[in-house]
């Protein structure tokens, strides 16, 4: 087990998996894509590559991000080249995980030569994910970086299959504490201000703007009414006694 | 030919059809039973012994203190650390946006050190900037049924039981506010458990924490009571196993239900096998087993009988409880008369199921195939241990854009045929708010500044096929999602889930045609085994979990016994 610090959390997958999709539901890659790969910034934290601190420094250049601009430069008996449109290698991955996957299927040891490729080392992020989709990826990062893919027996059980995630299940990974609050707070802002209209929205009661209760009509829980028309104060995100 | 060759043979009743199974009114019918997960876990208890004691219990008179549970299950220790606090009815309600909570607990693995004491003593009240401890499994949090507390404080102190008039409205003292664990706030990842953890089933640890809330209301109402008074009596054990743990559940099982379909799938798939085995008994009118379903029946009309709620949509206890009454007319029919509608059937228990399916109320058939369960016991148990997946999605980039097109038509006509292009459809959108993450829904021009956080598989399905059809069938799926990145999780899990007939709901979520309630009622009444569980506004459950479990010290005598359905205890 990873020991706690002062500095630094242990923080679980599904936290930052989470996070990192709240983060990036902020920025212009599409919700299809973003739902798929919640592992991305996850995995880069746990390789020690940039993680979560990368996904901060990015942030502003990733609420422009387009991962429908690649395109295939050329192609012949299992090498590709892919013009990556000045992406983040993050962006790119899960296409070269497929066009890899889909090239191994006919072809011994496909190679592909990704250019123009933003953060470019992140791309061994790859050889983590390539692992539970059959595929052993060897990364070579050099200009441009070149990944090369061989089939791998599968279980079927993703936990099995991917060591770095059965890791991450049974120890999370480490973070700076301070890094880690400024994901979460940044990540929040995914979330929607409550107001009193939005409270409506929950609850087995309606309080209507002219005070009549509709729906739960014996506060058998206590319900503070007062507490669901309040104005949303200014700071509520925590929600609790902190 | 023989003559013997000649005879045809019915053949065996199988499971339901996932057309049928997976309609969100079908799915809100199903009913409590040995596969739902508080009874598997608490009958696995039982055969196994567990022992469950209270190891502190330093609560002041004005329910100030902190309690200790240790749990000892054949191979495993857990604790449940648990800090009281007095009633506050300041911003105090039963959503998980309120500030007020009377117990909040952690459920740990391996006895409870003071360091781990210290530790939830100082990070649970600070619950979203909370850390949880490396053997922390659930946070939990639990209120007081005020009236209901108070009443029963009263009645022990004053050296008498509560009344159980007050008691049946209710059948609580405590609720549940809040479970949280699988790497929430740090809490163990379940993934990371495996199948020979005493808890490593899904939902296992949250229910055994539900159960111990449970626990704690009672004894936290015995200890307040003999604080008070020299003459305080404890509950009656018949009223302590009566009273369940309250819960609340709402719009947040949704999510759980669209992010765990292999869950999902599993569960029905073991309930619908064990249905299926149980309707191909051939048993004979004096088969022991059959007195043993009338009696099941029995209890479940008294249970039915004596339910005081009162449901908005359902259909209510005394109609469930006439359709069950039927279904017991038409068993000792066929016990007397070999007959079930004037014909001798081969398999009789599904005949019965056959001929009053659509007379009777959808959750009194229900109840008789839970019921019928009970008959298979060895193998609905098999089945249930089998419940379980990894829940994670990846793409098949080999595939075809021809292939997975036709796999779109065969699986998804449910959400092809519906209706996209009016209003209604896309009437509402899913979120959660800022304030403790609630999940919520609302028409779309009342919070346009939400991000949809729904999964719209109908418009998905539809856009998906709509572009797949605008490529060659013979490119790979590889080379489509590069041009259509926006459709990389509808493929990865329609390509992942192809095998699974039980995964998804028929549903336009964001439709609104769409009632939340009925998957809210599948995951509290069928998968978690929720009883009397209200609704109110479509969209929110309130019920009754552990209703008539075994006390710890029947848990720890050991052997099993159907607890479920409890009657009103007499006084």
């Amino acid at each position: 087990m990873i020991k706690e610090t002062a500095e630094m959390l242990r923080v679980m997958p599904r936290e930052m998996r989470m996070m990192t999709e709240r983060v990036l539901s902020l920025t212009s890659l599409p919700k299809g894509f973003v739902l798929a790969e919640t592992d991305l910034v996850m995995y880069s934290q746990k390789l020690g590559l940039g993680g979560f601190a990368l996904l901060e420094r990015r942030f502003d250049a990733f609420r422009h991000a387009d991962t429908a601009s690649f395109t295939i430069l050329s192609e012949s008996a299992g090498s590709l080249r892919l013009d990556a449109a000045g992406q983040h290698a993050w962006w790119v991955i899960p296409t070269l995980l497929d066009l890899l996957g889909e090239l191994c299927s006919r072809t011994e040891r496909p190679t592909i030569a990704v250019e123009n490729c933003f953060d470019p080392a992140e791309l061994a992020v790859a050889l983590a994910l390539a692992a539970r989709r059959g595929l052993a990826v060897e990364f070579a990062d050099n200009t441009p970086p070149v990944l090369a893919a061989t089939a791998r027996p599968v279980s079927g059980s993703v936990v099995d299959d991917d060591p770095i995630l059965r890791d991450l299940h049974e120890n999370g990974t480490e973070i700076d504490a301070a890094l880690w609050w400024r994901i979460y707070h940044l990540a929040q802002k995914a979330l929607t201000p409550d107001s009193v209209v939005s409270r409506r929205h929950a609850g087995p009661l309606i309080v209507t703007e002219d005070g009549t209760v509709i729906g739960r009509k014996d506060n058998d829980d206590e319900t503070d009414i007062s507490f669901l028309v309040a104005p949303a104060p200014e700071h509520t995100r925590e929600g609790a006694k902190s | 030919m023989s003559e013997a060759l000649s005879v045809e043979v019915p053949a065996a009743p199988t499971q339901r059809p996932a057309s049928m199974m997976m309609r969100p009114e079908r799915l809100a019918a199903i009913q409590p039973s040995r596969i739902s997960i508080t009874r598997a876990l608490m009958n696995r208890m039982m055969r196994e012994r567990w022992d469950i004691s209270t190891e502190r219990f330093d609560v002041d008179a004005a329910g100030a203190g902190t309690v200790i549970y240790s749990i000892k299950a054949p191979a495993q220790e857990f604790s449940f650390i648990a800090f009281s606090h007095p009633p506050s009815r300041k911003a105090r309600t039963g959503r998980i946006i309120g500030r007020a909570w009377d117990m909040m607990g952690t459920l740990n693995e391996g006895p409870a050190s003071n360091a781990d004491i210290e530790e939830a003593r100082r990070e649970l009240p600070k619950l979203y900037r909370g850390r949880a401890t490396a053997n922390a499994l659930v946070w939990c949090r639990s209120n007081r049924s005020m009236r209901v507390f108070d009443e029963t404080l009263a009645a022990l102190a004053s050296g008498r039981q509560p009344s159980i008039d007050d008691l049946a409205d209710v059948c609580y003292l405590m609720r549940n506010t809040g479970l949280d664990g699988n790497g929430t706030f740090g809490t163990r990842s379940f993934p990371s458990l495996g199948p020979d953890h005493a808890l490593g089933g899904p939902l296992q640890a949250q229910l055994l924490t539900a159960y111990l809330m449970r626990e704690y209301s009672c004894d936290l109402v015995e200890h307040l009571a003999q604080l008070q008074s020299e003459n305080a009596v404890r509950l009656d054990p018949a009223i302590r196993r009566y009273l369940g743990v309250g819960n609340g559940s709402a719009l947040g099982l949704i999510f759980y239900v669209h992010r765990h379909p292999w869950m999902i799938h599993s569960w029905i798939e073991a309930r619908e096998q064990a249905i299926a085995l149980a309707r191909s008994l051939k048993p004979a009118g004096n088969d022991p087993r059959i007195d043993r379903l009338m009696a099941l029946l029995s209890r479940a009309i008294v249970f039915r009988r004596q339910d005081r709620m009162v449901y908005e949509t359902f259909s209510s206890s005394d109609e469930v409880a006439d359709g069950l009454e039927k279904i017991v007319q038409a068993l000792s029919q066929w016990k007397e008369t070999g007959k079930v509608a004037g014909a001798e059937p081969h398999f009789p228990l599904n005949a019965i199921a056959v001929h009053l399916e659509g007379a009777i109320p959808p959750e009194a058939i229900e109840t008789y195939f839970s019921l019928l369960i009970e008959l298979v016991p060895d193998e609905a148990d098999r089945l249930s241990a089998l419940i379980g997946g990894d829940d994670e999605l990846s793409v098949t980039a080999g595939e075809t854009v021809g292939s997975l097109s036709d796999l779109i038509q065969a699986q998804y006509q449910w959400a092809l045929n519906t209706d996209m292009s009016v209003p209604e459809a896309r009437r509402y959108i899913w979120y959660k708010s800022e304030t403790a993450e609630e999940p919520r829904r609302g028409a779309r021009e009342e919070v346009p500044e939400a991000i949809d956080l729904g999964l719209d598989l109908c418009g998905g399905v539809q856009e998906l096929l709509r572009d797949l059809k605008s490529h060659d069938a013979d490119l790979s799926v590889a080379r489509f999602l590069m041009r259509h990145p926006a459709h990389r999780h509808l493929v990865a899990r329609i390509q992942s889930l192809r095998d699974l007939a039980f995964h998804t709901p028929a549903a336009n979520i964001n439709s609104e045609d769409f009632t939340p309630i009925d998957l809210v009622r599948l995951m509290n009444v069928g998968i978690h085994g929720i009883d009397k569980t209200r609704d109110f506004l479509g969209r929110n459950l309130r019920g009754v979990l552990f209703h008539g479990a075994p006390t710890p010290d029947e848990i720890r005598a050991g052997g099993e016994h159907f607890w479920a359905y409890p009657a009103e205890p007499s006084q």
